[in-house]
């Protein structure tokens, strides 16, 4: 081995040996104290109990309905962004992003206002029923929480659905339609053979992040659902790390096999793409009047959807509910440097964000290379560690990494810099999978030009490979970057005052009644992630979702 | 055409070492401005995020209330509120076992320290003026002395006087379990999980001396009876949004003192009133004791105990009122006029007096999965 | 500057059972040969282990003396242009041309005289600051033929360059290369699929089938002359008959197809089976009633340039015929699923090797 291929080798292990540090020690060392030591439940005892079987089968089942839900109300979004002509395309696509980092609990109360007893839905519906009590809450146990999920996930559905269907040439489909094919024959036979391994890819995702939800049950279930998540918090809470070590065994399990088949679903949905973006368009006025009501009325249930809880964060910003009357304090705090100001969770949520993002990038892009060597088990160790992030619980892994690394290395009293590791573990499959997926795409001949041409390793990586790589990096740390900013549960956990993000900072502005305080906040976390996707969405032309 | 007009290549050395740079002078300037500041040699105390968080001036209250401490021990104190309660604490006592940083946790309630992890990162202290608090405080909530009573308040049902009042609903003055067993009453109740908040947990256990203790009933009749129909949300904060925005949730499981607090923050007559349960000619309330004590093994023990002392004094105490909203412990301060709305001790019977500390100990698991299992049905 | 470029032996054996080789080749110093074959024959693995990206299993590559096997791609000084052009999306021309020489940090003010020197070549110069996705797909080949003689190649390696490109710009563009490579005299191979292609540009021919190369010469050679039945159907329009030699006389032997039979020229044993192929042009078409000629079906007539292509059957044998003369051909349309007549000159039909029957 001579040492350029040494430091290669070097360069993709690099990042395997970091994961093993910081995330498959501290959670093992998790794991190994609460199944071993004999505190707390055993792990039989966990399996058998009937709670834990309920948790189970309620998880499975939630994470079910919320899937179906959000990819029944995603696939026509996906169809309409790609196929309807119209102005402000970009901006809806890059809104799309923003429930991923909201604070639970803003969505939360976005969801009591917008769809709770007397919210706006309900005061609508009593004024046309006429009746003087509340006629429907929907912001409250099953349906709340499929319903939040559904928030949550449609806009996953739709960014990478919309992204493989833009790539499905449109000839194929005109020369189906010329053999006689009806629209719902061409759906059938064309474009959905054409989406499916997207769409199953984006149901796998969309189940994964149901799977272990949980802020959102606890807050919408009205304690009578629980998924496995929550129940793995109450352990810790209640220092049974027996069946806290237990369940999170059983997560990590259930929702690596189902990683697994969304890495599988991702080399499927690999052949046969090409990146072309010529998909064929409609304006709204080639469209029956039917074609256009039927448009009308489901992007009025997307925006009462979506955009209702959104539009909710926005007015809480600048309207306060205890005086009832409109304000800028909370923009003003956002600028106030002092104890309780917002600045330092803002200068925080910045420094950790953006750390944390270029970290995720600067490991995604080696575990994306050593994944490419798709023979050797280097690659699959690669992808399992990419992936793991998804299924080991925040609260695990936040207590792993108390226990294992800042304790040991005294960071007690300053614990930033594992903050940092913590948010970019969280942000790592996605920044790994938008690279990985990029780098697949890059034209095989592109490479072997430049080692004709006398391009070393190294200038072949600088010259062609990354410049090349930069649309699929750039979405992946908007994703990771999105994950960290909205990170909560890790970073309560290991932070301590001086650390509180603008996601911590909102919850507890919230806590304390400082209402536009955490409006103003959550408002902020809003518009820099929507700038963040306008900015790349332009730089790499509107195929955001398709790298996921 | 000249050599310059063309572009070179950027040498992505170059561009790597300016990345560098840059990532570096920005990880050293937020190293520097979060580096820990004043002396080394400072005291620590754990609490949870609210503590002393509801007053005028959250902001200056910490010199307001210990500077005087700092001044005649010439130490310096940081008060470090976690992002948690007090169940989060202990969580991270427990993680740094082997390191302590904090000398001094307060907050540990008297349901918490019933359970081993809480005593096990504490060391027993007794303070030398315990005197000065009333000694059943100190049995409510710890005669071995892990923890000192440092606050205390009454876990009651409140409700919104805007929703209903006596005249709309006439039960709301001597409101039984057995009046928010109907559909009606379940639905407009919001409280919390008792797995995730001390109030939450407060309630249920009032739930069950009330039918265990004094109704000799199965106390999972209620929970079953309401189930479907109350709301349970994650935590105080949660419980409290929901009951304020939401027009149909009338009862929130909160503190005695919320009447006065609302009266003392508008300045007008309150918005929600209490409704402590009623049984047989008599109000009830499950009392909350939170605690300060000694982290084992902490790097200040002298000046720790110096501390704890100093919390039992008036110059802490006579803040707890109306930072805390939490009654004080020391017997000596007066409350404010604004506590006159607020329920007090004498107003109820205790309950915790019908929960023997020993029992709560044995059987909170087990109430818990029981109340899981009527939950999850 | 350029060298002799011979591959001896070269051998590579696939995990899913494709073979390819032993090729052997030789390429004159500023020589242009192309490989000629149909998708599959191993043309584009031969060149890619030229190039480096496939190592062979056996044999040898020499430029000049030396063996180049084990060196490795980028050392080996060579020029390539990929079928799919392979242009670095994320450069401009300029940098896309100056790419390699970039790379081996020349200073800048040479890799500017030498790009333009290069562009001056191939009349580009006036595209040097467009980006890759405003220029042509002619101009993205004559950018991509700069970037691959930039360096100054030993080796010019050319893979379907022009396969993506509409007829006229294809011809064009193959008077193009010919005239840089004969200007540069580099040693250049060719790939491609297209008879008229190969022809055009080539200084010799390699035709390759099932892996190897199986005949090497002049157009012209290959033409008049190919040597077994699969050059000669590949190359000529496949008027290819098979029979039983029945009688040998001085130079020529008597061949029976079916009932038929035929004079042609060549030897062999009488009894043994043998094909023999006639060129299009010389075959001569008659009508029904001609006296020497044989029965076969007129199956199309199609104008062509200087011609007409006539198709015939002939005992279930396709014949292909040239013809000039435009009554014959006026007769022959309206006799369309009608008898005519075809014969040749024993001269001008030949035996090939092997025959398939």
């Amino acid at each position: 081995m001579n040492r350029h291929s040494l430091m290669g080798h070097l360069a993709l292990a690099s990042p395997l040996v970091l994961l093993m540090c910081f995330l498959v020690y501290p959670v093992a060392d998790v794991l190994g104290q609460g199944l071993f030591s004999g505190t707390g439940t055993s792990f039989y005892d966990v399996v058998v109990s009937p709670v834990t079987q309920r948790t189970f089968t309620f998880t499975v089942i939630q994470a079910a309905l919320s899937t179906a839900l959000a990819v029944l109300l995603g696939l026509p979004g996906a169809f309409l962004i790609v196929r309807l002509r119209f102005r402000g395309k970009s901006v809806i696509r890059a809104a799309m992003i923003i429930p991923f980092v909201l604070p639970p609990i803003v969505v939360v109360v976005g969801f009591l206002q917008m769809f709770g007893a007397f919210g706006i839905l309900d005061s609508l519906m009593m004024a046309i029923t006429g009746s003087p009590v509340s006629v429907i809450n929907l912001a409250a146990g099953l349906p709340g929480i499929v319903l939040a999920h559904a928030f949550y996930n449609i806009p996953l559905v739709v960014l990478m659905v919309s992204a493989s269907l833009e790539r499905l040439n449109p000839e194929v489909e005109e020369s189906a339609e010329l053999l006689g094919a009806s629209h719902f024959q061409n759906l059938r036979r064309i474009v959905l053979p054409h989406i499916i391994p997207s769409l199953l890819a984006s149901a796998v995702l969309t189940y994964l992040f149901c799977f272990t939800s949980f802020p959102i049950v606890l807050a919408l279930g009205q304690g009578s659902y629980m998924t496995l998540e929550a129940r793995i918090w109450y352990a810790f809470r209640y220092f049974d790390y027996g069946e806290a070590s237990s369940l999170a065994l059983i997560q990590i399990l259930v929702t690596l096999s189902l990683a697994y088949s969304y890495v599988r679903l991702g080399r499927m949905r690999q052949q046969g793409i090409a990146p072309t973006s010529s998909a064929k368009q409609v304006g709204l006025r080639d469209l029956n009047r039917v074609q256009v009501v039927l448009i009308l009325a489901y992007l009025a249930l997307l925006a009462f959807l979506v955009a209702g809880p959104i539009a909710a964060v926005v007015r809480s910003s600048i309207y306060d509910p205890l005086t009832r009357s409109y304000s800028l304090a909370g923009f003003e705090n956002l600028l106030s440097a002092g104890t309780g100001g917002g600045l330092v969770p803002l200068v925080n949520s910045a420094f950790y964000a953006t750390m944390s993002t270029l970290f995720a990038v600067a490991l995604g892009i080696p575990l994306a290379f050593a994944h490419r060597g798709s023979k050797n088990p280097a690659a699959s160790l690669a992808s399992i560690m990419a992936l793991l992030p998804l299924g080991v619980s925040a609260i695990t892994l936040a207590y792993g990494l108390m226990r294992a690394i800042v304790v040991p290395l005294g960071l007690s009293s300053n614990p930033w810099p594992v903050i940092i590791v913590a948010q970019t573990i969280i942000g790592l499959p996605f920044s790994a999978r938008s690279i990985e997926i990029a780098l697949r795409s890059i034209d095989p001949a592109l490479l072997d030009q430049a080692d004709l041409l006398g391009a070393s390793r190294l200038q072949k990586l600088f010259f062609v490979e990354l410049p090349l790589l930069a649309p699929g990096i750039l979405v992946g740390a908007a994703f990771a970057f999105a994950m960290a900013i909205g990170e909560m549960s890790a970073t309560l956990f290991i932070a301590l005052p001086q650390n509180v993000t603008l996601a911590v900072a909102i919850y507890q502005n919230l806590g304390v009644r400082k209402f536009v305080e955490a409006g103003a906040g959550a408002l902020v976390l809003v518009v820099t992630c929507l700038v963040a996707f306008l900015t790349i969405d332009r730089m790499t032309s509107g195929s955001s979702g398709g790298t996921l | 055409m000249s050599a310059g007009q063309y572009p070179t290549r950027r040498d992505p050395r170059r561009v790597i070492m300016g990345l560098a740079v840059i990532v570096t002078v920005t990880v050293a300037a937020y190293t520097v401005w979060v580096w820990p500041r004043g002396p080394a040699n400072k005291l620590i105390v754990y609490t949870y995020d609210s503590f002393m968080a509801w007053g005028d001036d959250p902001l200056t209250i910490d010199s307001r209330v210990f500077g005087p401490f700092m001044q005649q021990y010439d130490v310096e104190i940081e008060i470090v509120r976690l992002q948690t309660d007090a169940n989060g604490v202990i969580a991270r006592l427990i993680t740094e076992l082997e390191r302590p940083v904090a000398d001094v946790v307060i907050g540990i309630d008297n349901v918490l320290i019933l359970q081993e992890p809480s005593q096990s990162v504490l060391e027993p202290y007794t303070p030398s003026n315990i005197n000065l608090v009333n000694d059943s405080l100190i049995a409510s909530l710890d005669p071995e002395h892990y923890v000192t009573p440092f606050d205390f308040g009454l876990v009651s049902l409140i409700y919104s006087m805007a929703k209903i009042n006596a005249t709309t609903h006439p039960e709301v003055a001597n409101l039984t379990f057995s009046n928010l067993g109907t559909t009606e009453m379940a639905s407009s109740l919001v409280t919390e999980d008792p797995h995730l908040s001390s109030t939450g947990l407060a309630f249920l256990l009032t739930e069950i001396a009330v039918y265990e203790k004094l109704l000799g009933q199965d106390w999972r009749q209620w929970w079953s009876q309401v189930h479907g129909y109350v709301d349970v949300l994650p935590g105080w904060t949660d419980a409290w949004q929901v009951w304020s925005t939401e027009a149909t949730k009338w009862f929130l499981v909160s503190y005695g003192t919320d009447p006065a607090y609302s009266y003392y923050s508008t300045n007008s007559t309150p918005d929600a009133a209490v409704a402590p349960v009623y049984n047989a000619g008599s109000h009830y309330a499950w009392m909350q004791v939170e605690g300060i004590g000694l982290v084992k093994n902490g790097p200040n023990p002298t000046l720790a105990k110096a501390f704890i002392d100093y919390c039992l004094t008036s110059s802490v105490q006579s803040y707890v009122a109306l930072n805390q909203w939490m009654f004080p412990v020391n017997n000596e301060v007066t409350l404010p006029t604004a506590y006159s709305y607020a329920l007090q001790a004498e107003d109820v019977n205790i309950l915790n007096a019908l929960l023997p500390r020993s029992e709560i100990a044995a059987n909170l698991t087990l109430w818990l999965d029981e109340w899981d299992i009527i939950f999850s049905s | 500057m350029s060298v002799r470029m011979e591959l001896r032996g070269l051998k590579r054996e696939f995990s899913d059972g494709t073979r390819i080789g032993p090729v052997d080749l030789l390429v004159d110093r500023g020589e242009l040969v192309t490989l000629l074959g149909p998708s599959g024959s191993g043309k584009t693995t031969t060149l890619r282990m030229i190039a480096g990206f496939i190592r062979p299993q056996a044999g040898s590559l020499l430029f000049d003396k030396d063996n180049v096997l084990r060196v490795p791609p980028r050392e080996r000084g060579i020029g390539m242009v990929f079928q799919s052009i392979a242009l670095f999306p994320n450069m401009t021309v300029f940098q896309n041309i100056a790419f390699g020489l970039d790379m081996a940090r020349w200073k800048h003010e040479d890799v500017v005289y030498r790009v333009e020197e290069i562009s001056d070549v191939l009349r580009i110069r006036s595209l040097l600051y467009r980006h890759i996705n405003e220029i042509s797909g002619g101009e993205a080949q004559r950018v991509a033929l700069a970037r691959a003689l930039a360096k100054q190649p030993r080796v010019l390696l050319l893979d379907e360059p022009l396969s993506s490109l509409d007829p006229q710009l294809r011809e064009h563009l193959q008077m193009e290369i010919r005239r840089v490579q004969r200007s540069l005299a580099i040693t250049t191979i060719y790939v491609t699929h297209n008879q008229t292609e190969a022809f055009a540009v080539a200084d010799r021919v390699a035709v390759m089938n099932e892996g190897r190369v199986i005949q090497t010469g002049s157009p012209e050679d290959l033409y008049e002359s190919p040597r077994n039945e699969f050059v000669a159907r590949f190359l000529g329009s496949g008027n290819v008959f098979s029979g039983r030699i029945e009688e040998v006389r001085e130079h020529t032997v008597l061949v029976s197809v079916k009932e038929h039979r035929f004079e042609v020229r060549g030897q062999g044993q009488v009894g043994a089976r043998v094909c023999f192929t006639v060129k299009p042009e010389d075959v001569v078409v008659a009508n029904a009633g001609a006296s020497n000629g044989y029965p076969a079906i007129v199956l199309s007539v199609i104008p062509q340039i200087g011609s007409h292509r006539v198709v015939l059957d002939f005992d279930g044998t396709q014949v292909v015929s040239l013809l000039t003369d435009s009554e014959l051909v006026r007769q022959l349309s309206g006799a369309i699923g009608q008898r005519a007549s075809i014969r040749f000159d024993p001269e001008s039909a030949a035996l090939v090797e092997p025959c398939s029957g």
